[in-house]
């Protein structure tokens, strides 16, 4: 509140309140109820099968109802007979069955409308369909092992890379390395799928090569290879500006002292410069990591019909069997797979969140 | 051609070899793409080439659909533009200005950056669920907000790394020689943030345009050019959409050369190196990323 009064101070009230109604709206609107509104949707369900008790229930008044009817019928009859005897004992008889078939009536309406209304069931239903569905479950597993693949591929490929352009290259090469690299980077993730397609497809470049070596061709898009493939180039740039934004900030004379004092080559990288990268390293992991596991593009373009990933699921859930609920229990999934490998990351790589997400 | 410096000879060479394929495999499936749009041939190919043409780029102009696309993409993205660029301010100046706890600043801090750390098709789904408790369904107003979600963020970080270069003293002194709340914002601070008012209206923009995993969970039944362009390679896809994608590297590759240029010469004129690269610059921005250290 202090804090608050004191930026008025400076700022005067229009400001102020401008800064604290815009950054409500989006912190709250924007990101927090919806992030809780997903969570909620995915801890219920809408049951349309409860009902077999009312059901039944329904059932008997039907059965109820004929039988008072006939009743009702053979009264008339009576009536009808010109010898009816007993006519005003017959007559309270049929008032009292026309009333308890107007009480009938009265309650089926009601009834029937609750089994055609669902109930919402609270329960964690859907994360148990998740859990047990073999097929998913096996889904969500290739999607975390080939979003780690994916990971340490685009490490592997451009620690050198980043460390040429920070440490190696002349004070020309460097900026047009990085030009180099910005273009591919700019250019949208879809596109860079799309090239993809014309390596990997039945008659792409990929199998023209294997061919002309004399091997068989490969079925890339349906093996799941042509989404890891493609995932690691559209992504791998996000792992190369991080480390080499880390590698820069390492002084050189470092470098030249352990080599003064005789380290090898190996040695200097290992316990020079790539501990010196960490940071950088675990923000290009993270970012990759989400990437690939969130993504919705690739699978899209370069998954065959037999290689389907978890995102797609997600997504059948929502628009081809409309069906929310789950499609947020499973978005829950994805949502606790990335927080625990960020968790993972800070454990493995020794940092802290504000050197992660730094502003 | 390459001189390694600091690397021993030989492996410096394998270095330098090394360097000169991973840019063959960053260029490599682009030129190939530009090349199968101008095939004659009914597919996108560039093995069974049936010669040069240019009526890919003529199917492109006549396609109506996509021309629908675009207007949406455009409509999102001045959307976009309008919501994430003045929440971005606002969170930048509570974040650099207001005095906070360190802990409730990390915790709206880590709040508004968390977009950015997760999965773009989480914001989409979460966007769509929360309005649909409203009666509002999917489509471009769904798509805009799902987007500002994280567009926002990138927008604050921009703002953040300018006015940690501003010098508060400057309004201070404007206060004291008794100018208006007003008159200290109009004349102090707005020009100074007019560049980075600038950088995150285009970045917001581009940002918007290029999106297509919050997008496509938000959008419902509408298209966007993205949108588009998955739909076309999924359904019956021709080189029309490699002709769409040699436009769209036409434009990204020359507005990054563009803003690179202008961004050296703005280097060079206010001189300051060291504290610019380590900004959150439109390099990244064009896709920005998180800046460790």
């Amino acid at each position: 509140m202090h804090a608050i009064l004191d930026f008025r101070r400076r700022y005067g009230s229009l400001l102020t309140g401008y800064v604290l109604v815009a950054v409500a709206v989006w912190m709250l609107g924007i990101i927090v109820l919806p992030q809780a509104v997903m969570m909620e949707y995915s801890f219920w369900r809408l049951d349309r099968s409860h009902s077999a008790a009312l059901d039944a229930e329904i059932e008997r008044l039907y059965m109820d109802r004929q039988k008072l009817e006939r009743q009702i019928r053979t009264i008339d009859r009576e009536l009808r007979k010109p010898d009816a005897s007993d006519a005003a004992g017959l007559e309270a008889q049929k008032v009292l069955l026309v009333g308890q078939v107007a009480a009938i009536e009265a309650r089926l309406p009601e009834m029937e409308e609750q089994v055609t209304r669902p109930v919402k069931v609270y329960g964690a239903d859907n994360y148990v369909h998740f859990l047990i569905s073999e097929l998913h479950w096996s889904i969500f597993l290739k999607t975390i092992w080939a979003s780690v693949i994916v990971t340490v591929i685009a490490a592997v490929i451009c620690y050198p890379v980043a460390y040429y352009i920070a440490h190696v290259a002349s004070g020309h090469q460097a900026p047009l390395l990085m030009l180099a690299l910005i273009v591919p980077y700019w250019v949208n993730e879809l596109l860079r799928t799309l090239a993809w397609l014309m390596i990997l497809s039945e008659n792409g470049i990929a199998n023209l090569l294997l061919r002309a070596l004399g091997l068989p061709g490969f079925d890339w898009l349906n093996a799941d290879a042509g989404v890891i493939i493609g995932m690691t180039y559209a992504y791998v740039l996000f792992m190369i500006f991080p480390v080499y934004n880390a590698l820069e900030t390492l002084d050189r004379n470092q470098i030249e002292a352990a080599r003064d004092l005789g380290a090898s080559w190996m040695r200097i990288h290992w316990r020079v410069i790539i501990p010196h990268a960490k940071p950088g390293l675990a923000v290009g992991c993270i970012l990759v990591f989400m990437l690939a596991a969130g993504s919705f593009a690739v699978p899209q373009i370069l998954g065959g019909v037999r290689s389907v990933w978890f995102t797609q699921v997600i997504y059948s859930w929502f628009y081809d069997h409309s069906n929310w609920n789950m499609g947020a229990a499973y978005a829950m999934g994805l949502l606790t797979l990335c927080i625990l490998f960020v968790l993972l990351m800070m454990r493995l790589f020794r940092v802290r969140l504000e050197d992660i997400a730094r502003g | 051609m390459i001189r390694a410096r600091g690397a021993d000879g030989w492996m410096g060479r394998i270095l330098s070899i090394y360097l000169v394929l991973f840019f063959f495999y960053m260029f490599g499936p682009l030129i190939i793409m530009t090349l199968a749009a101008f095939n004659d041939s009914p597919y996108p190919t560039v093995t069974q080439w049936q010669g040069w043409t240019l009526r890919w780029f003529a199917a492109l102009f006549a396609d109506r659909e996509l021309w629908v696309g675009i207007q949406n993409s455009l409509l999102i993205g001045i959307g976009v533009m309008l919501l994430a660029v003045p929440c971005g301010l606002a969170a930048a100046l509570l974040l650099t200005r207001m005095r906070l706890s360190r802990t409730s600043r990390n915790l709206v801090y880590g709040i508004l950056v968390s977009p950015v750390l997760a999965p773009g098709i989480l914001l989409g789904i979460s966007t769509l669920i929360f309005w649909q408790n409203f009666g509002v369904g999917g489509g471009l107003l769904l798509a805009t907000i799902g987007q500002t979600s994280f567009i926002a963020a990138y927008c604050m970080l921009l703002f953040t790394a300018r006015l940690q270069r501003f010098d508060v003293t400057l309004e201070e002194a404007a206060l004291d020689v008794g100018a208006s709340h007003t008159q200290v914002f109009r004349r102090i601070m707005l020009p100074f943030l007019r560049p980075a008012i600038l950088t995150s209206c285009v970045l917001a923009f581009l940002q918007s345009m290029e999106n297509y995993n919050t997008t496509v969970f938000a959008i419902g039944g509408e298209r966007t050019l993205m949108i588009e362009i998955a739909a076309n390679v999924r359904h019956g896809l021709t080189p029309m959409v490699n002709a769409l994608a040699v436009v769209l590297i036409a434009v990204t590759v020359a507005l990054a050369l563009a803003y690179e240029l202008h961004r050296r010469m703005e280097l060079r004129r206010t001189g300051r190196r060291a504290a610019a690269a380590r900004a959150v610059d439109l390099r990244l921005a064009g896709k920005p990323t998180l800046q460790p250290t």
